[in-house]
C-alpha cells in the first residue's frame, strides 16, 4: 500500500519537510499580528498558470492515480480513481480554466472535500503552501467572460506573481 | 458526524421505530380495547428517548418527547381515552420527532422549531380535558381488596385495578417466593405465564415470613380465564381469589398457551441460575462491516497473487514439492476467504420485516387520507436482504404502494358497482430467488387499461402514431420517462414522478421491475433485486482497451463468434442463437469509445431474461471474478450504463455495467425515444 499513501494528508508537516526551501511562508506569519487573521492555501500549476484553493478545503494530496475513464462522461471528468477503497471522481480543470498542459512532469491529484464527497482535480505541479491576509485577496479580473469567471473565486499576489483562487463549487461540479 | 451523536442516531432511531410499531399495534387493536402493555411500552420509549436527548442536548427532541409522554401518561392512566383521533396525532407528532433526527443526521442540528408542535399538544391535551375530568372523577370501587395492596399502588397500576374491576374480572394474588441468586430470571418466567392467563396488575414485594436468602412477591392479576385454569397452570404457587369474577362458562379456546405450560413440580425451582443477559446481540456501523469486506477483498487480491505465483513457479521449475504445497495452501486460502466473505454478507442481511413494518405505517395513514378501506396484506418477512439494499428499495416499493392505492384501488362506490367487496386488497409478497429477492406487489382494483395506455402514450408523443404493440408492450410503456397516468398532481403518489423513476432506482441497483395485469381485476408488479450489492460475481471484459464488469446474475451466457456470424436486420445487428435472433449490441460503440481495426474474434455476453435479451459485443473475456462493487457516489449518480466501480488488482479500478438500462438503451434507441446526447440525462 506504500504507493498509495498521501503526499500530504494528515499531517502537512511532512509535505512541507519535502518541499522547497524557497517558500518561506514563514516570512509571511511574522510580518501581520496574530495567525488567526491569515489564511492558508495551496497554491499549484495548472498549465502556465497559478492557482490556489484554501487549505481547509484540502483532503490530501496524492500521486497520480491510474484513473478509470467513464465513458459518456463530460470532458472535465477525467475518470474515478480509487482512495483507499473509496471511489472518487477525478476532475481535468485544463477544459474549464482553458488552459493547456506545458509541463505536467509532477502531476499531482489534489483532494478536496468537496459537498458531500471528496473530489480529486489533476493539477501539474504543486508549488506550496503560503500564507495571505484576507486584504490581499481581490477580486478576478473584470474583463473575464462570465463563463470563464465562473471558475474563479478571486486573486491574490504571492511571491509577486497572480494567483487565482479557485471557486470550489463550480470546478468541483459534475 | 462525531461518534457521540451517531450513537444518539443510531438509539433514538430504535425508540421511535418501537414507538411507532407500538402505536401502529394499538391502532390495528383498537376496536378490541386498549392493551395496556404496548402502551406501556410506547410510554416507556418515548421516556427513554427524553432522556437520551437530554443527555445529548437535543433540545427540540427533549421538548417534544416530554410533551408526548406527558400525554402517553395520561393515556395509560386512563386519564384519557385512547382514540383513533389520539394515536394519529401523536404518529403526526411522530414524525416531527423523526424529521428532527434526521436533521440531525444531515445537517448535525435541529432545525425545525417544535413550538408549533409543543402549542398543538397542549391545545391537544386541553380539549380532551372535559373528558378527563369524567374519567378521572370515577366512583372508587376498590372494594374487597386489602387496604396493604392498594395503599402501595403507584397511580398507574391503581388504574388498570379499576379498570379489571369495571370488567368484573376476576382478581387473585399469587404468592411466590425465589431464590435470590436467581430470583430475576425466575420471576421473569413466572410473569410470562401470567401474561398468558390475564394481566398482571402490580408485582408488591413481600417483607414477611419469607426464609433468608430468599425473596417473595404477591403479585396482583387480573384473570382473562377462569380461577381453576389459572390454579392449575400456577400449581407451584397459592393463587389467592380477591375478587370472584360472575359465573361464565367454560370456554378457554382464546387461552390455548396457558395449558401447555411444564407442570412438573418443583421443576421451576431447582432451576439452574441464569445471570447472563437474554440478549446477545451488538450494534454495529454498518460502515465498519463495510470497512472489514473492503479488507476482505484486499485479501482476495492477494490470494489472486500468490496463486499466480505459484503457478508461475510450476511453470518455471516443473512441479516441486514446493509447488505443490503452495498451490494446496493457496486452495485452502481460496476457501477461507470465501467462508469469510460470505459470513460478512450474512451479518449485513436484515428480515425485510423492516421494510414491510415502515411501509404499513405509511399506507395506513395514506389511505385514512384518502378515505379508502384497503386490507394491506404483507407476506415473507423474514426473508433476508443486504440492510443497504432494504433501505434502498423502500422508496420504490413505497412509491409503487401509493400508486396501487391512489390508481389501483377503485373508491368504494365503483368497486360495489363492480362486484367487489368493497375493501381493497394490497399484497405485498417478498421471497427469495436464488441470489435474488423478489417483491411482488398486488392489487385488486382497476388493472391498467391497455387503451388509455396506448393513446396517453401517443399524445406524449412517446411513440409514432402508427407503431403497434401487443398487450405486454403496451402495458410496459408506464416504465417510460415522460408517462405517468395520474392526471392530478398529488403530494404523495404524484410529486411529478412516475413508474419510470421506480424502474431507473430498481436497475441501478442491479434489479429489474415487470409488471402484469388484468384489465378490471388485478394489476400485479414485480421486482425483483439482487439479494446484495456488496459482493457479486462478474464476467470481466475488454472492449476497446477498456476493461468492464458484467454482472453475473443478469448474464445467461457467453459466446465466441466469427464476424460474418453477424446479419443485418433493418439496419440492426442480430445474430443466431439455437435459431433465434438475439439483437448485438457493441458495448464500444454504445459508449462512444474508440475502437481499432475489426477483429476476427469478438464475445458476446448474453443478458436479459426470457424474451428480453441481448447479446453485449465485446473484443475479449477476461475470466469470472468476484468484485466488490462500490457506488460511484452521488456526484455520479446520474452517468446512465453503469452501476458501480470495482477494484481489481492493484489500483486498477474497472466499471460495473447496469445491464438493465443497457438493454433499455438499446431497445429504446429503436423507437422514437430521443437518445441522451450527453450522457447524464436531466
Amino acid at each position: 500500500m506504500s504507493e498509495d499513501q498521501p503526499v500530504l494528508g494528515s499531517q502537512p508537516s511532512a509535505f512541507f519537510s519535502e518541499a522547497d526551501e524557497d517558500y518561506e511562508y514563514e516570512e509571511y506569519e511574522e510580518e501581520g499580528g496574530s495567525s488567526c487573521e491569515k489564511i492558508k492555501i495551496l497554491v499549484f500549476r495548472i498549465g502556465d498558470e497559478d492557482y490556489a484553493v484554501r487549505m481547509t478545503d484540502l483532503q490530501e494530496i496524492l500521486k497520480m492515480h491510474e484513473i478509470t475513464t467513464i465513458p459518456r462522461a463530460p470532458r472535465h471528468l477525467m475518470g474515478i480513481t480509487s482512495l483507499r477503497g473509496k471511489v472518487i471522481p477525478v476532475i481535468d480543470p485544463r477544459i474549464r480554466l482553458k488552459v493547456e498542459t506545458v509541463d505536467s512532469s509532477e502531476p499531482r491529484i489534489i483532494v478536496l472535500s468537496g459537498e458531500g464527497c471528496p473530489v480529486g482535480i489533476k493539477v501539474d505541479r504543486i508549488t506550496g503552501m503560503f500564507m495571505i491576509k484576507p486584504e490581499e485577496i481581490m477580486p478576478s479580473l473584470n474583463t473575464l467572460t462570465d463563463e470563464e469567471s465562473r471558475f474563479i473565486d478571486s486573486v491574490v499576489r504571492v511571491e509577486h506573481r497572480f494567483v487565482s483562487i479557485l471557486n470550489l463549487d463550480a470546478i468541483l461540479e459534475i | 458526524m462525531s461518534e457521540a451523536r451517531e450513537e444518539f442516531v443510531s438509539e433514538a432511531e430504535d425508540l421511535l421505530r418501537e414507538t411507532e410499531d407500538g402505536l401502529l399495534d394499538l391502532q390495528e387493536t383498537l376496536s378490541k380495547g386498549c392493551n395496556p402493555d404496548v402502551l406501556n411500552g410506547v410510554f416507556r420509549s418515548i421516556h427513554t428517548l427524553k432522556g437520551l436527548s437530554g443527555l445529548f442536548g437535543q433540545r427540540g427532541i427533549l421538548d417534544l418527547s416530554h410533551a408526548m409522554e406527558t400525554m402517553l401518561d395520561e393515556l395509560r392512566l386512563g386519564q384519557r381515552e385512547l382514540t383513533e383521533a389520539t394515536i394519529a396525532f401523536l404518529l403526526k407528532n411522530l414524525d416531527i420527532l423523526k424529521k428532527l433526527l434526521g436533521e440531525i443526521f444531515k445537517e448535525g442540528k435541529e432545525l425545525t422549531s417544535v413550538d408549533a408542535a409543543l402549542e398543538e399538544i397542549g391545545k391537544f391535551r386541553d380539549e380532551g380535558k372535559g373528558r378527563e375530568k369524567e374519567v378521572k372523577n370515577e366512583p372508587g370501587c376498590l372494594t374487597g381488596i386489602p387496604e396493604e395492596i392498594t395503599k402501595v399502588l403507584s397511580e398507574y397500576e391503581e388504574h388498570r385495578l379499576r379498570t379489571a374491576l369495571k370488567k368484573e374480572l376476576c382478581l387473585v394474588t399469587v404468592e411466590a417466593e425465589f431464590e435470590l441468586v436467581s430470583f430475576e430470571e425466575d420471576l421473569k418466567g413466572l410473569i410470562e405465564k401470567i401474561n398468558q392467563l390475564g394481566e398482571l396488575i402490580a408485582t408488591i414485594p413481600k417483607t414477611l415470613g419469607v426464609l433468608p436468602g430468599r425473596i417473595g412477591f404477591d403479585l396482583l392479576v387480573a384473570l382473562n380465564t377462569s380461577l381453576s385454569k389459572a390454579k392449575e397452570a400456577l400449581k407451584l404457587w397459592s393463587v389467592n381469589e380477591l375478587v370472584p369474577s360472575p359465573p361464565e362458562p367454560e370456554t378457554t379456546s382464546s387461552i390455548l398457551p396457558a395449558v401447555n405450560i411444564p407442570t412438573k413440580p418443583g421443576e421451576e425451582i431447582i432451576q439452574e441460575p441464569l445471570l447472563k443477559s437474554g440478549s446477545s446481540t451488538v450494534r454495529v456501523d454498518i460502515g465498519k462491516i463495510d470497512a472489514i469486506l473492503d479488507t476482505v477483498g484486499e485479501l482476495m487480491l492477494a490470494k489472486g497473487a500468490v496463486s499466480r505465483i505459484g503457478a508461475e513457479i510450476s511453470e518455471t521449475f516443473g512441479f516441486g514439492p514446493f509447488s505443490v504445497d503452495l498451490q494446496k495452501v493457496s486452495r485452502i486460502l481460496e476457501k477461507r476467504l470465501e467462508e469469510l466473505q460470505n459470513q460478512i454478507l450474512e451479518i449485513r442481511m436484515v428480515p425485510v420485516r423492516q421494510v414491510f413494518s415502515r411501509l404499513n405505517r405509511v399506507v395506513r395513514r395514506y389511505t385514512r387520507d384518502k378515505g379508502k378501506e384497503i386490507d394491506l396484506q404483507l407476506f415473507g418477512g423474514e426473508t433476508e436482504v443486504d440492510k443497504l439494499m432494504a433501505e434502498e428499495i423502500i422508496d420504490p416499493l413505497m412509491h409503487m404502494m401509493r400508486n396501487a392505492i391512489d390508481h389501483g384501488i377503485e373508491p368504494a362506490e365503483e368497486r360495489l358497482a363492480a362486484g367487489k367487496p368493497v375493501t381493497g386488497v394490497i399484497t405485498l409478497k417478498a421471497f427469495p430467488k436464488g441470489n435474488h429477492v423478489v417483491f411482488q406487489l398486488t392489487d385488486d382494483g382497476y388493472g391498467i387499461q391497455p387503451e388509455k395506455v396506448l393513446a396517453k402514450a401517443r399524445e406524449k408523443k412517446l411513440i409514432a402514431e402508427n407503431q403497434t404493440l401487443d398487450h405486454d408492450g403496451i402495458v410496459k410503456l408506464i416504465f417510460l420517462p415522460g408517462f405517468s397516468t395520474a392526471s392530478s398532481v398529488n403530494d404523495v403518489s404524484g410529486r411529478g414522478v412516475g413508474m419510470d423513476v421506480v424502474k431507473e432506482k430498481v436497475s441501478s441497483l442491479g434489479g429489474f421491475i415487470d409488471v402484469e395485469t388484468e384489465p378490471g381485476c388485478k394489476t400485479t408488479f414485480t421486482v425483483t433485486i439482487p439479494i446484495t450489492l456488496a459482493i457479486i460475481k462478474a464476467v470481466l471484459v475488454s472492449t476497446a482497451g477498456e476493461t468492464m464488469a458484467v454482472p453475473m446474475a443478469s448474464t445467461s451466457e457467453t459466446l465466441s463468434i466469427e464476424p460474418d456470424m453477424i446479419q443485418h436486420i433493418e439496419g440492426k445487428e442480430v445474430i443466431e442463437l439455437r435459431g433465434k435472433m438475439l439483437p448485438i449490441v457493441r458495448l464500444a460503440e454504445m459508449f462512444w469509445l474508440y475502437h481499432d481495426r475489426p477483429r476476427e474474434r469478438y464475445f458476446v455476453v448474453v443478458v436479459g431474461f426470457g424474451g428480453r435479451r441481448i447479446g453485449l459485443l465485446v473484443d475479449s473475456l477476461l475470466g469470472q471474478q468476484e468484485i466488490v462493487v462500490k457506488p460511484l457516489g452521488e456526484r455520479l449518480e446520474k452517468i446512465k450504463g453503469i452501476s458501480g466501480a470495482a477494484e481489481i488488482g492493484k489500483y486498477k479500478v474497472i466499471l460495473v455495467l447496469d445491464v438493465e438500462s443497457l438493454m433499455e438503451e438499446a431497445m429504446l434507441s429503436s423507437q422514437t425515444i430521443k437518445a441522451d446526447s450527453d450522457g447524464l440525462g436531466a
